[in-house]
């Protein structure tokens, strides 16, 4: 333990909610638009790509119980939907969106002709591969299986988009997130798979981290084993730079995240474990879902899949927690549940259980380093629980939320979370219930630059929701459903 | 709001340490006001306090209600707890540091003492310490590891409900673990008066009060240039005349460290005095000893 390792010099002036301006509402106008589920920086212009109809999906995926009615009104047959994701190119100079990309329709393995080639783009990065002759905007896409395996995207001018040659992915796998370029090679793994039988969003068919100098080439490796070694290993959620390393975090179903690292070199490359059964928590902290380096010291934002409730694994609900990783893999505990663990006590330096002390935020699913400050944005599931048959729930728990009104805290606290700290160990909200709005469910990406930070939400509560009206469910437009865009300047930025 | 009054001195310590105790004992120098546990720094600003107090199921909110009873409205009955509480609700925009300087101006001349095991859980509460009152005298009341451990442990198998901040979560159930308090308070403590010049804390072991009231609290009254003659020093050693000694009325009783409140067994007593910080801890379930990180601190407070 190091009592005085973090300094707060070099910050800026940080963020508050009232410093940030609604740029995009209502998932650029089409409340199917649920999730903006990557955003980059490129050429002077934020580019965000999204994922479509995504609480639709997961509806028809099969039943949910628990959950009476189902939030927003669906069709009954998912090729009713446009499902094509957009990638969506903002002016901060004319503040104005402009559609830059929308999905092609291909031939499906079903028959049919409208099966989209990507239904969600849910990571993009600014990468200068061999063979690029400048930096170019790459996207991973989130392809159904009753298209093709999932390809990765590259635009040299954010105006025109094609696919790369893409690894030799197994049939099952449906998408990847991370795209990381580290010793002169680009990385990725898959973190999705699909399969006739149903689709699981968080959890890959293989949990290999592929390799690619040469992006015009065909000449994926696989970087590591799978799983690092480790069968429980189901999939390496998250990649990120730090110290020199490529870390990888991974989803573990069976003893909790492992991050591991490695100095790169030929591919496969030499992993080394930095902890194991979530860093002592053990299945609460199935997977590692962010990471980012801040002031010496790389942070990573755990969770539970499926937004805190992993059922079908029996794991949860649990809030998320937040680790600090040194460079000697020693780790901290920033915001979680005290505890012993082989490494003597832990306990949140920052005072905050877990998901900043609330139940509710499933993730902690994005981190970013702006103007000196780290901020973290959550997964809160809390706008669910008018939808929910609460009665099954162990009882103290039905007390307690019985205790402090449905609505009361619906109300008060429905909606993401975003937090920032000038040192790790002092944190301050920004929001407690995304920006204003309940049904911002997600703050699902965070990027600096030097027009601000923007801020982008999942928000799949569009287009039609369920309210209650005089004691009968009825379906009506949500003006403030769909993914939504926030832009924070000091002073507000006023348009 | 009241004219600025003498910076507050606020003890901080673990859960346990003996705070409520130490502050009993100051509350009977003439010139010092104690109140209970106030919890200011919970949040920023008395409406987001409010919040909290409601939402939570402790009993945060009895000390400042007992304090504002007694300094505003003149006694601690119900009566002046409930005009407390409206006096409150209708400041939700106030700071809770000006909430403080009130209190600070409301005791004047006595210099008002702050006892405090909550803060020390949470950086951003000590932060707020920090500047919302820049010049607060602060002192750092510590026990032993194995006393407060034991202290802590007998008052928790009595109780349903323990923080949750109590419990080692490595285990499922978790089980109440004296030693996180203790290693988590003292360590945000000292990270705190790592920032604050060398003057403006004191540390205090509880044990020596115990042992030498007189002698330890001769050098508290002089680190504060208050008096300490004799009759003061033998009347500060039985805080049992304090204002706020024992329960308060029927709708703010507590706001006091339990330890103050109901009388620990005497087996517990006798296990809390036999103090060490090796071999394996009592309350534990799986006896492993003191974490090296609680021995380390210890040995720097001087306890073996």
């Amino acid at each position: 333990m190091v009592l005085d390792s973090v300094n707060a010099a070099g910050t800026g002036r940080s963020l508050s909610e009232s410093d940030f301006r609604l740029i995009c509402v209502n998932g650029f106008g089409d409340g199917w638009n649920h999730y903006a589920h990557s955003m980059c920086w490129f050429d002077g212009r934020i580019f965000v790509g999204t994922s479509r109809a995504n609480f639709a999906a997961l509806r028809l995926a099969g039943e949910r119980p628990g959950i009476n009615p189902w939030p927003i009104e669906c069709p009954k047959d998912l090729y009713d939907l446009d499902r094509r994701a957009q990638i969506w190119e903002y002016t901060p100079e004319t503040d104005t969106w402009r559609l830059a990309f929308r999905s092609p329709v291909v031939h499906g393995t079903n028959g049919r002709d409208d099966v989209p080639s990507y239904i969600g783009f849910r990571g993009m990065a600014v990468i200068q591969a061999d063979g690029d002759p400048k930096p170019c905007l790459y996207v991973s896409a989130w392809s159904p299986y009753t298209a093709h395996s999932p390809d990765v995207l590259r635009s040299e001018d954010g105006v025109t988009f094609h696919p790369i040659k893409r690894p030799k992915f197994g049939p099952a796998v449906r998408t990847c997130r991370a795209l990381e370029l580290f010793d002169g090679r680009v990385h990725l793994s898959p973190t999705g798979s699909g399969t006739n039988k149903g689709f699981v969003q968080d959890i890959g068919s293989e949990a290999i981290v592929y390799a690619n100098a040469d992006l015009t080439q065909e000449t994926w490796v696989a970087a590591s084993e799978e799983g690092f070694g480790n069968p429980d290993n189901a999939t390496v959620f998250e990649l990120a730079q730090f110290d020199g390393h490529l870390y990888g975090g991974t989803v573990n179903p069976a003893t909790g995240t492992e991050v591991w690292k490695t100095r790169g070199g030929t591919p496969p490359y030499r992993w080394t474990k930095v902890y194991d059964r979530g860093a002592g928590r053990g299945r609460n902290n199935e997977g590692s879902g962010a990471m980012c380096e801040f002031k010496g010291a790389l942070y990573i934002g755990c969770g539970i899949i499926n937004g805190g409730f992993h059922r079908s694994a029996g794991i949860g609900p649990a809030a998320a927690e937040l680790i600090r990783v040194w460079p000697d893999d020693s780790w901290d505990l920033i915001v979680g549940e005290p505890r012993s663990t082989e490494h003597g006590l832990k306990f949140p330096l920052s005072g905050l259980g877990p998901g900043f002390d609330s139940l509710f935020n499933g993730y902690i699913w994005r981190l970013c380093e702006h103007d000196g400050w780290l901020y973290a944005g959550t997964y809160c599931w809390l706008n669910l629980l008018p939808y929910m048959a609460i009665n099954a729930w162990p009882e103290d728990m039905v007390t307690l939320i019985r205790r402090w009104g449905v609505e009361e805290l619906v109300s008060r606290q429905g909606g993401s979370e975003l937090w920032r700290t000038p040192d790790g160990v002092h944190w301050e909200a920004v929001t407690r219930n995304g920006f204003g709005n309940k049904y911002n469910w997600g703050i699902r990406n965070i990027v600096s630059t030097p027009h601000g930070l923007f801020v982008a939400t999942a928000n799949p509560f569009g287009p039609k929701i369920a309210l209650k009206r005089d004691g009968e469910w009825e379906y009506v437009p949500n003006p403030r459903g769909g993914c939504e865009v926030w832009l924070g300047q000091p002073g507000g930025n006023p348009a | 709001m009241s004219a600025p009054a003498a910076a507050p001195i606020w003890i901080l310590a673990a859960p346990f340490s003996g705070a409520s105790w130490l502050a009993g004992c100051l509350g009977r120098h003439p010139g010092l006001f104690a109140t209970p546990e106030l919890n200011l720094f919970m949040a920023p600003t008395v409406g987001e306090l409010l919040d909290i107090f409601d939402i939570g199921q402790g009993a945060h909110a009895h000390g400042l209600l007992r304090a504002l009873a007694e300094l505003e409205f003149g006694s601690q009955s119900d009566a002046g707890i409930a005009c407390a509480r409206d006096w409150l609700e209708q400041r939700c925009d106030l700071s809770t540091g000006q909430v403080a300087a009130h209190l600070a101006a409301r005791a004047a001349p006595r210099r008002l003492v702050v006892p405090d095991s909550e803060s020390p859980l949470r950086p951003m509460d000590l932060q707020r310490l920090r500047t919302q009152i820049p010049d607060v005298s602060i002192v750092h009341l510590v026990r032993h590891p194995w006393e407060q451990g034991c202290l802590l442990a007998a008052w928790a198998r009595e109780r349903l409900f323990v923080p949750q901040d109590f419990k080692d979560h490595a285990f499922r159930p978790s089980q109440v673990e004296p030693q996180i308090p203790w290693l988590r308070s003292n360590t945000n403590i000292e990270r705190l008066l790592q920032m604050l010049p060398a003057g403006q804390h004191l540390r205090l072991r509880d044990e020596d009060l115990s042992e030498q009231p007189v002698q330890g609290l001769t050098g508290f009254c002089n680190w504060l240039g208050l008096a300490r003659d004799e009759t003061t020093l033998q009347s500060m050693s039985d805080p049992h005349e304090w204002t706020f000694a024992g329960y308060g009325p029927g709708t703010a009783p507590y706001g006091l460290e339990p330890e103050v409140l109901e009388p620990f067994r005497d087996d517990d007593l006798e296990l809390a005095s036999l103090t060490t910080l090796s071999g394996p801890m009592p309350w534990q379930v799986e006896p492993e000893g003191l974490d090296a990180q609680v021995v380390r601190l210890a040995r720097s407070y001087g306890y073996t």
